[in-house]
């Protein structure tokens, strides 16, 4: 079917509807002392207490089966957790990259062993992952990484180094794409996933500062870390396969539209208090509240479209980078007309709470574009996807 | 979306609706032999119960027929003729000859003299519905006076009736024409932005320079996939309001498609003229019959920023609800039970 054509509408049904008013409940009695400008960082939020909280009720590793510790639910049950978790701000990155990522990789194409070791650690919120794809010289252009594995005894020999790994600081593991074979000219030929035990010896990680002033992004050095054969994770070569259907993971679901909904709904809150205490709202905040909200409808009734391609076993790569697409943009856009509509009146004072959430938002929302892929990248998707090249 | 419905009128719109066909209604004002073949189609009595002699389809089955008189640039108002025949069929009233548009711009003097401005379809169309001092009127063409404004192709006109048309039909009570309006449009809106799509897609694989055809180049190719996501959208959105059924007076769902719709027509027909360029400007070739359409489309009744406002005020007159709260009470796709459009719409 042509990517011009409507794609089917789909609904939530009413088992992942069910979910949603525990997960309501869940939220209000573990987010009720925290802050707008801390709920906003949300994914960037680390909590493993929370993590685990929300592990005793079964909610990490929510699709994978009970026999690995998960909940065995589908994924719109995981649609409905997660567009709760987000819109809420719950602080979800201790769990969240090993939940949509790693979890559902290794589920995929692990072997029964390394199911069997890592699933219910992941399920139970007690193995954090990260990711090592970038480095310093293979950011967009992931496949010429050179960090390297080679054979050594009985397993492998790792050295190079990873740039902007989220959470490497607080994670038990990575899952690196490194080369095993050939070398950067060999492009998407000759890469391989490792599962590496960060305290393995060798491994060396140092955070990197934010703008805001947090630290999620890492350097990771490999210096002759030995990794034994059960590290590899899939085919030997076969990992920019492997990579490209973990992304898929990654781009798909509610979490590319959410990230700035905690801003909007200080800001929503706040704009009632001062209708009440003044005189209305004006003509333009009315319209600004509404172009947010219409675009925010259409976004999620196109991403409950693709969470039903994914539920009937379909890999809508291309529909999910369209959604992320355009999903982030309204994330960046929400903190700039925020901004201008609140400085709009120069007699009017926002309050603290309003104010150091903008500015958060404001300061983190580059990265909403980046994670993930850039603009640029998933446009280049979704040209191949219109039938451009 | 009901598949077999969708196919058929895709079919007969292809063959009715050609690039010739078109431009001869734009030219002539004359559409007679067109909307009888649509009459002869059924499709024009979707809504009315199987009882009454109708289809009896829900306004979500029709959501294709809709997008398709969009895709196919037919210049007749075909969903709001679906309607009052709709309406007509409730009242018992036999059904009306020829096709049927809605005015919100309509106003009547103390002589019984009847004006209605920026009239989409005004042209072509041999009824009108609007609401006069609270109460709907459907009101005859043939004596009113097509005044203007005199837009090169365009089918809209201002209407006015020097004295009261004694053919008029009382409607009863008035009708949200805004919001029916509203997502009628929005489906025609996202048909017309597939074609353009579509046509600007091959044209990009099809039109070469520097060697190679332009859809290669990536600035081309970031401009397409953009105008690509917000046709996507706009389908959506369109789709997500007919799973509402009609829509009442002041309906969020209906702000959410006109809204979503109105609001990506700049972007996608800028981009597809900026990818045709000159050719894309001319009169033979037919880019213009969608882009002319949309914009025009954008402003009939009420553009991004009028319901925009509208859906603002909605959501901030809730008092404790989150945005998320609102989308999802509000502005969901309804599944069950499968609407039909009813009568009698709650102000």
């Amino acid at each position: 079917m042509s990517l011009a054509e409507p794609q089917s509408l789909a609904f939530l049904p009413s088992h992942a509807e069910a979910i949603r008013q525990q997960v309501r409940e869940f939220l209000k009695e573990h987010l009720i002392s925290m802050p707008a400008d801390q709920r906003a960082r949300s994914w960037m939020g680390f909590d493993s207490v929370f993590s685990q909280a929300m592990a005793r009720r079964g909610w990490v590793g929510l699709t994978l089966p009970k026999i690995y510790g998960g909940a065995g639910l589908d994924p719109f049950c995981r649609f409905v957790l997660v567009e709760e978790l987000l819109a809420q701000g719950a602080p979800v990155s201790a769990h969240w990259i090993a939940d949509r990522q790693s979890g559902p990789l290794i589920y995929k194409f692990g072997t029964e062993k390394q199911k069997a070791f890592y699933l219910p650690k992941i399920c139970a919120a007690e193995a954090f992952f990260c990711i090592g794809m970038s480095e310093p010289q293979a950011g967009s252009d992931l496949s010429s990484v050179r960090t390297r594995a080679v054979r050594h005894d009985n397993g492998w020999k790792l050295n190079g180094q990873k740039l902007w790994t989220t959470n490497a600081q607080h994670s038990h593991y990575m899952i690196a794409l490194v080369r095993t074979s050939g070398t950067a000219d060999d492009r998407q030929q000759g890469l391989s996933q490792f599962i590496i035990d960060l305290r393995s010896p060798g491994v060396r990680v140092r955070s990197i500062e934010d703008l805001t002033g947090d630290a999620h992004f890492n350097e990771v050095f490999f210096d002759d870390v030995l990794l034994d054969e059960d590290t590899l994770i899939g085919t030997e070569g076969d990992g920019w396969h492997q990579v490209t259907a973990e992304l898929a993971f990654e781009r798909s679901g509610p979490e590319r539209i959410y990230s700035s909904m905690v801003l909007l709904d200080t800001w929503l809150d706040w704009l009632r208090k001062q209708a009440r205490a003044n005189s209305g709202v004006t003509d333009s905040q009315a319209c600004l509240a509404g172009r947010i909200v219409i675009e925010l409808a259409s976004l999620r009734a196109m991403s409950i479209a693709t969470t039903s391609r994914l539920a009937a076993g379909e890999s809508p790569v291309i529909e999910a980078a369209l959604m992320k697409d355009l999903g982030t943009q309204l994330e960046q856009d929400i903190p700039a007309w925020i901004a201008d509509a609140l400085a709009a009146d120069d007699t009017v004072v926002a309050d603290d709470e309003l104010l150091r959430t903008l500015s958060y938002v404001t300061q983190i929302a580059p990265s909403y574009s980046l994670r993930g892929g850039t603009r640029e990248i998933l446009r280049s998707m979704i040209a191949r996807g219109l039938g451009l090249r | 979306m009901d598949s077999l419905l969708n196919e058929s009128a895709n079919k007969l719109l292809a063959n009715l609706c050609t690039v010739e066909s078109v431009r001869g209604v734009e030219l002539t004002g004359e559409a007679s032999s067109m909307w009888s073949s649509i009459v002869e189609s059924g499709f024009t009595d979707a809504w009315i119960d199987e009882a009454a002699g109708g289809a009896g389809l829900s306004w979500h089955d029709t959501f294709g027929l809709l997008l398709a008189s969009g895709r196919y640039a037919l210049p007749l108002p075909l969903g709001a003729s679906m309607y009052v025949r709709y309406l007509l069929a409730q009242l018992g009233f036999p059904t009306m000859d020829g096709c049927a548009t809605f005015s919100t711009q309509a106003n009547q003097t103390e002589n019984g003299c009847v004006s209605a401005h920026a009239v989409p379809f005004g042209r072509v169309a041999d009824w009108v519905g609007m609401n006069l001092d609270g109460k709907a009127w459907l009101l005859p063409t043939a004596h009113a006076k097509c005044e203007g404004p005199v837009i090169h192709g365009s089918l809209q006109s201002r209407l006015r009736w020097t004295s009261w048309p004694t053919a008029a039909i009382p409607l009863g009570e008035a009708k949200p024409w805004r919001e029916i309006g509203a997502v009628l449009w929005a489906a025609m809106m996202a048909g017309a932005m597939t074609t353009v799509l579509e046509r600007t897609l091959s044209f990009a694989n099809d039109r070469a320079q520097f060697g190679k055809s332009i859809g290669k180049f990536q600035a081309i190719q970031q401009q397409l996939s953009q105008m690509a996501e917000h046709v996507h959208a706009v389908q959506i959105a369109a789709e997500v309001a007919f799973t509402g059924g009609p829509p009442t007076a002041g309906e969020p769902l209906a702000a959410l498609a006109k809204g979503r719709a109105s609001a990506a027509v700049c972007l996608i027909a800028a981009t597809a003229h900026g990818v045709h360029g000159a050719i894309g400007v001319t009169a033979e070739y037919p880019l213009h019959l969608w882009t002319r359409r949309l914009h025009e489309w954008r402003m009939d009744f009420g553009s991004e920023s009028h319901w925009q406002r509208l859906m603002g005020q909605t959501l901030l007159n809730q008092r404790d609800s989150s945005a998320l709260d609102f989308v999802l009470e509000r502005l969901s796709p309804i599944s069950e039970p499968i609407l039909k459009p009813h009568f009698g719409h709650k102000n």
